[in-house]
C-alpha cells in the first residue's frame, strides 16, 4: 500500500477484526494473503516471525492448562501477520507523517517521532543481530545458549548508545517538543479498495456468521 | 595464496555491487566514498555474504579474519581477557599493546568506543591470519592511534590484508590500491605507479602529483618526503 494512512486504518480495523471472532480472523488471513502481497512482505525479511514465539508459549500452557487454545492462537496468530504486514510495508519517515497529519505538530509530531525512533531501531536490530552472528562465525564460536546472553547484552548496549546519541542529535538540532512534517500522500484507487475491504471485513466480524449464511442457521 | 573474486555481483536494495578481481599477499587499499560497497566487499571477501553472481574462489587460504567497523559488534565474552581470548591470542601482550593493562577483568562494553576499537584492532592484529580484512579501522581513533595502526598495519608480512576505508590523511604504506566507481571496483594498480591513476587521492597528493613530485606510497611520511621534494 503507498498511502500509509489507509494502510494504518486497514490494519486497525483487521486486527479489531481477527481479535474479535474466528470468522474474522480467516477472513483478516485471506485479506492478508489475497489483497495484498503480505506472503511476499514476510519472504523478503523473516525475522519479525520472531514475535510468534510468545504466542507459542501461551498457546502451550492454554492447551496444557485445557483452555481455549485454538481460537485464541489462531486470532492471536493473524493479529501479529497483520502487524508484521504493517511493519514491513512501512517506509521510513511514513509513520511520522501519518502522527502529524492526524494529531497535528504537537503531539502528533512528538507520538510521531517517538514511534519512527523505536521502528528505526527494530530495522537497526535486524541488521546487528546478522553482524553479531557473524562475529561468532568469525571466531569459530556457535551460537547455542550460552551466547544467547553476551549476544543480547551487545544488542541491548548499541541500541541504548544509539539512544543516546539520537537524543543528543535532537537537542544539537534544538528540538524541545513538536514539529512540522510537509508529507505529501499519493493514494492509488488500489489502496482505497484494500481500505475498504478491510473494513468491511471488521463490519463482518461483529455479526454472527447465521446473518450471512442463511446454512449455518 | 590468494583471493579471486570473480565477475561477483551483490544486490544492496537498489544498487548493484560489482567486482571481479584477485588479491595477493601484501596490503591492498579500497576506497571509495560512503555507501561505494567497500563494507559489502570485505563481507564477500570474508565469506560471510554470499554474492548474488559470480564466486569467491579462496586459494591456499586456511584462516582468515575481518574486523567490523562498529567494535561493539564482535564483543562475545563478559571480560576484556576473555574477549581478546576469544580470538585466540594471548592476553597480556593485547592487554598492553592495546593500552588497557591492568584492565584485564573489566567489562569490554565499559571502554569507551575508542579503547574498544584500539582493543579489537590489536587482537586481530595479533593473529596470524592468511587474509585480514579490516573495514573502517580508523574510525573512533584519535591522530595518534591511526599512526599507531599505520605502522602496526606495515609490519604485516606473509599475508593478505585489504584495509576497506575513506580515510584520506592517516594511511599506511600500501602495495596495490583499488577504488570504487559507480559501485564497480576497479584496481589502480600497484604502488607507487597507481598514485597517479588514483582518481579519489587526497588533495595534498592530487597536488603533488601535479607538481610532478608523485610520493613513493601514500603514508603520512612518504606525502611528507615528496612535499619536501618539491621545496627543494
Amino acid at each position: 500500500m503507498q498511502d500509509p494512512r489507509l494502510r494504518l486504518l486497514a490494519v486497525v480495523a483487521l486486527s479489531i477484526a481477527a481479535f474479535t471472532s474466528v470468522h474474522g480472523a480467516i477472513l483478516a488471513f485471506l485479506w492478508w494473503a489475497c489483497t495484498l502481497s503480505g506472503p511476499v512482505c514476510l519472504w523478503r525479511s523473516r525475522w519479525p516471525l520472531l514475535v510468534f514465539f510468545p504466542l507459542l508459549t501461551v498457546s502451550l500452557a492454554l492447551f496444557v492448562t485445557g483452555g481455549e487454545w485454538a481460537s485464541y492462537s489462531l486470532r492471536l496468530a493473524v493479529v501479529l501477520l497483520v502487524a508484521t504486514f504493517a511493519f514491513l510495508d512501512q517506509g521510513p519517515g511514513e509513520f511520522l507523517s501519518v502522527c502529524t497529519w492526524l494529531l497535528g505538530r504537537g503531539l502528533g509530531f512528538d507520538c510521531g517521532l517517538a514511534g519512527e525512533i523505536a521502528l528505526s531501531a527494530l530495522r537497526f536490530l535486524e541488521d546487528e543481530i546478522r553482524k553479531a552472528k557473524w562475529a561468532f562465525s568469525l571466531k569459530g564460536m556457535p551460537i547455542g545458549i550460552a551466547g544467547i546472553v553476551p549476544l543480547s547484552t551487545g544488542l541491548l548496549y548499541s541500541a541504548l548508545r544509539r539512544a543516546s546519541d539520537q537524543g543528543d542529535l535532537l537537542v544539537a538540532r534544538g528540538y524541545s517538543g513538536g514539529g512540522s512534517v510537509c508529507a505529501r500522500f499519493r493514494t492509488p484507487f488500489r489502496d482505497i479498495l484494500v481500505t475498504v475491504a478491510a473494513l468491511a471485513i471488521a463490519f463482518i466480524a461483529f455479526r454472527p456468521l447465521g446473518e450471512f449464511f442463511i446454512l449455518i442457521q | 595464496m590468494e583471493l579471486v573474486l570473480d565477475r561477483v555481483l551483490v544486490k544492496r536494495g537498489e544498487v548493484s555491487i560489482r567486482a571481479s578481481c584477485a588479491f595477493s599477499p601484501g596490503v591492498h587499499l579500497v576506497t571509495g566514498s560512503v555507501g561505494a560497497g567497500k563494507s559489502t566487499l570485505a563481507l564477500v571477501a570474508a565469506g560471510l555474504l554470499p554474492p548474488t553472481e559470480g564466486s569467491v574462489e579462496r586459494r591456499g587460504i586456511a584462516r582468515s579474519m575481518l574486523l567490523f567497523q562498529f567494535p561493539e559488534l564482535h564483543l562475545t565474552e563478559k571480560t576484556i581477557r576473555e574477549e581478546i581470548s576469544s580470538f585466540g591470542v594471548p592476553a597480556d601482550g593485547v592487554l598492553s599493546r592495546s593500552g588497557l593493562f591492568g584492565r584485564g577483568e573489566e567489562d569490554p562494553l565499559s571502554l569507551s568506543r575508542g579503547e574498544l576499537k584500539r582493543l579489537l584492532l590489536s587482537c586481530v592484529l595479533a593473529r596470524d591470519d592468511d587474509l585480514l580484512i579490516l573495514d573502517e579501522p580508523f574510525s573512533g581513533l584519535d591522530c595518534t592511534g591511526r599512526l599507531r595502526l599505520c605502522r602496526e598495519i606495515g609490519k604485516k608480512r606473509g599475508g593478505i590484508v585489504i584495509l576497506c576505508t575513506h580515510e584520506r590523511h592517516f594511511l599506511p604504506r600500501v602495495d596495490v590500491i583499488w577504488e570504487f566507481e559507480d559501485h564497480t571496483l576497479a584496481c589502480r594498480g600497484r604502488v607507487p605507479e597507481a598514485i597517479a591513476s588514483w582518481q579519489g587521492a587526497p588533495a595534498g597528493i592530487k597536488a603533488l602529483v601535479a607538481a610532478g613530485q608523485v610520493p613513493q606510497n601514500v603514508s603520512f611520511e612518504d606525502i611528507g618526503e615528496a612535499a619536501c621534494r618539491t621545496r627543494d
